[in-house]
């Protein structure tokens, strides 16, 4: 077991799991003494009929003082202070939020608002910010993916000024997480296999980065082995509650590790892939993550080699030559990957060019990649990456990923 | 595996490793604390961690309040309580940190409780609305193994037991500078009990969050006891201290130790913890520790309630780790799991000289004491909180019996 010189871990989340886990919703703020909540969801949650099962399994029992489903995409200042506003308007006393990423984000934006009575959020933005607790938060995960339920960080866009603030505060977790099998039901396919991807993605980070530690190495292995056991199998069969809990439950594990130990070049380069070609964070994480483990293989192939075991079970890991289970491992997921092309039909792309939006054109064509490169060699994540990488570097891994073949590992300047 | 429906929360932020001490002051100050009361006690004298937690917080702008160890000998509970109490609110403090394990981390959560509200939550005890209501920030500072209650959400106060989420240390910080030298027996009691809970909750919960935190417990101990005691000088220079060379071993049992805590903060059915916490008040013999009686228990009520489950022979896997795992035949794992258990106990056997239990025969409890033993246990009302009902007390009568 790797032990680092120093690590921290926690997760002060109350984890609420089950088939019916949105029915102790009342009594979970009633500990409190809220009962007046705001329902803040999106869109395509609310279309989706998932804002409808919460009213449901919430009702007699909580007065909704109003249901938002407003929430954009990409979560804005703008949208945060209207919202704020519109709470204290609807004398609400507590937020359920009712999505993914951006939902949650969202809802930590005005919960800052509201709990500390501004309509300033960059007040918010640095280390120790925040002093004290904020309203009642309840996440209610709809992706099984991002982990966002477990996270202290948020990112809002200020549009306006065209940046992204982040705000990261233990004040900003939610009170409880609630997940629940329901909420992943009507998931189509391919997004079900993405966002399981963005949990595989910082499970495996989690596991081989700098900062790895025995408590994020706990959650982040059974959160591989979950996602490996149940994720193609629910492709088939959707219906599957077990497995739906399941995985959704590998995701919050998954938010719980990478939120402990920070993840690496894979979310650096995946963010920018992001933000250059509007491609959804985890189709980018699918394709990424094995390139990220190529890349750093010289200097983490033990690492890599340790999760082989989650991936592949012990079959596989007992059969495997020594010299052999790091590379294994990385095969392992690119296996994964074309399992899940197959599964969707196609629709889960295991390279960059395949990558098609609504209208079938390429998503990322190649004359982008120089960009791509640039805009990664800003993003913070990359400072945790275990090996440097340049602007060269990140060119070569975007050129192999583009084509969906294995990174040239000589080619790697070892530093 | 079964995840229908289950709870997790574990409050704390742990903290381990070196210099862990001076993250402190940043931890603290990020929940707004200024001004600190520092309980110790004696241990933490003797291992001379003020020395370290001084000069960690001498730039933070932060003011320490150090009480001295508090005097058994001087007063009973309730005054030494009431004599913290005058002094935090007299001089303004606005956060806690309990250096050492047992009874000071009681002090800890009974003057949190004091404070925060109100002394008058001695006589009311825990009501329905203090459940929503936050607490002083706290720190718990383990100096030993400690028994594992230390961080979880349960204080004792003069035989009174709270619980309340809050209770639970904000913050739970292992540092190898603050280990104390501690004898062999203390260090393998801790370590059992820690044992204990961690892989009964592997076995028996169905909660992932529980098991992840079970694992990395098992797996601290499995790989920090033995050096620990196999390599130190001969166990009959008793009581042999174990000393800086070994710090980070103990450290890492002080981990494993809060992450129990952690674990009965979420389980009330730990059910050999519980047990060798009875059979160490209640059986007429010296000498057997709570750890050590639930260490004997251990194997016998995973057999007797987990049998040849998937459950059980995944335990192996934290036991033995990934290589181990996968070389034994899946029908094996479950038995070689028992195997390693019992053989951790065979062996400390040898390198005690005996002083270290295998069995409640080993431990001077010989059959009749077994049979008075069974009896209390079919009656005593203790039961009803770890909520095991009448036919699962018929199978502990079975588990003592067969240890
Ligand atoms: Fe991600």
């Amino acid at each position: 077991m790797y032990i680092p010189d120093y690590y921290e871990f926690g997760c002060p989340v109350n984890i609420v799991a089950g088939h019916d886990s949105l029915e102790k919703t009342a009594d979970i703020l009633a500990v409190p003494g809220s009962s007046q909540p705001m329902l803040l969801t999106d869109k395509g949650v609310r279309q989706a009929g998932l804002a409808d099962i919460v009213l449901d399994a919430v009702k007699d029992r909580l007065d909704i003082k109003c249901v938002e489903d407003g929430v954009p995409p990409d979560s804005d200042l703008k949208v945060v202070r209207q919202l704020a506003q519109l709470y204290n308007q609807k004398g609400c006393d507590s937020i359920i939020a009712v999505g993914g990423g951006s939902v949650l984000d969202t809802a930590k934006g005005i919960n800052m608002l509201v709990s500390e009575k501004t309509d300033d959020l960059m007040q918010f933005t640095g280390a120790g910010a925040l002093k004290r607790k904020l309203r009642p938060l309840i996440a209610v995960p709809t992706t099984a993916g991002t982990g966002s339920e477990v996270t202290i960080a948020a990112v809002i866009a200020d549009h306006e000024k065209n940046r992204k603030m982040i705000f990261g505060s233990h004040f900003l977790l939610p009170d409880a997480a609630l997940i629940d099998s329901r909420m992943t039901l009507t998931l189509p396919a391919h997004i079900r296999a993405a966002t399981a991807m963005d949990a595989m993605a910082h499970a495996v980070e989690a596991c081989v980065m700098l900062s790895k530690n025995p408590l994020s190495d706990a959650h982040a292995k059974e959160a591989i082995r979950r996602i490996m056991k149940h994720l193609l199998p629910l492709i088939a069969e959707p219906e599957n509650k077990e497995g739906r809990l399941s995985l959704a439950l590998a995701a919050a594990l998954a938010g719980i590790a990478f939120s402990n130990s920070l993840v690496g070049m894979v979310h650096a380069l995946g963010h920018s892939v992001g933000s250059v070609c509007h491609v959804p964070h985890g189709n980018c994480m699918a394709i990424l993550l094995s390139y990220g483990l190529e890349y750093n293989f010289h200097k983490t192939e033990e690492r890599i080699a340790d999760i082989l075991f989650s991936l592949a079970g012990p079959e596989i890991y007992a059969k495997t030559p020594k010299s052999q289970p790091a590379q294994k491992s990385i095969d392992c997921i690119r296996k994964l990957n074309r399992d899940l092309f197959q599964a969707t039909k196609g629709l889960h792309a295991t390279c960059l060019k395949d990558l098609k939006d609504r209208e079938q054109h390429p998503m990322v064509p190649k004359e982008k990649l120089p960009e791509i490169a640039q805009t990664a060699l800003g993003d913070g994540m990359v400072f945790y990456n275990p090996e440097d990488v340049d602007y060269e570097d990140w060119l070569m891994v975007l050129e192999a990923a583009w084509e969906g073949v294995p990174l040239d590992r000589t080619k790697v300047r070892k530093g | 595996m079964n995840t229908d429906n289950f709870t997790f929360l574990c409050r704390s932020r742990s903290l381990f490793g070196k210099n862990a001490l001076e993250h402190l002051p940043f931890e603290l100050s990020g929940m707004g604390a200024r001004k600190v009361f520092v309980l110790r006690d004696n241990a933490s004298e003797s291992s001379d961690s003020i020395r370290h937690l001084r000069p960690a917080f001498a730039d933070s702008g932060m003011t320490l309040g150090l009480c001295p160890p508090p005097d058994q000998n001087s007063g009973t509970g309730t005054d030494i309580l009431k004599d913290c109490y005058r002094t935090f609110t007299g001089k303004g403090y606005d956060s806690i940190i309990a250096l050492g394990t047992g009874p000071i981390t009681d002090l800890a959560k009974a003057l949190n409780l004091a404070v925060s509200l109100g002394p008058e939550v001695f006589k009311r005890g825990i009501q329905p609305q203090d459940q929503a209501k936050s607490l002083l920030p706290f720190a718990y500072l383990p100096t030993r193994g400690g028994s594992g209650r230390e961080s979880s959400c349960r204080a004792c106060c003069n035989a009174q037991i709270f619980e309340l989420p809050a209770l639970a240390p904000d913050i739970v910080l292992t540092d190898e500078r603050l280990m104390a030298a501690d004898t062999k027996e203390n260090i393998i009691c801790s370590a059992f009990s820690a044992l204990s809970v961690c892989c009964e909750t592997f076995v028996f919960a169905d909660n992932p969050m529980a098991k992840a935190y079970a694992s990395a417990g098992i797996s601290l101990l499995m790989e920090h006891l033995f050096p620990l005691l196999e390599t130190e000088n001969e166990w009959n220079a008793r009581p042999a201290a174990v000393g800086n060379k070994y710090r980070r071993n103990l450290a890492c049992i002080a981990h494993a130790s809060a992450i129990s805590g952690f674990l009965l903060a979420n389980s009330t059915s730990i059910i050999s913890f519980h047990l060798g916490n009875f059979i160490a008040e209640n059986a007429d013999t010296s000498g057997l520790t709570a750890g050590s009686a639930a260490a004997i228990f251990l194997p016998r009520v995973l057999e007797q309630f987990a049998g040849n489950t998937p459950a059980l022979a995944q335990l192996l896997l934290p036991l033995g780790g990934q290589d181990a795992f996968s070389a034994v035949p899946p029908v094996q794992q479950a038995a070689a799991a028992i195997h390693i258990l019992q053989n951790i106990l065979n062996r400390f056997y040898q390198i005690s000289f005996g002083a270290v239990p295998r069995s409640l025969g080993d431990a001077g409890i010989d059959k009749s004491a077994v049979a008075r033993l069974q009896e209390k246990i079919q009656q005593e009302d203790i039961w009803t909180e770890t909520g095991i009902s009448g036919a699962g007390r018929d199978k502990i009568a079975a588990v003592l019996l067969r240890s």
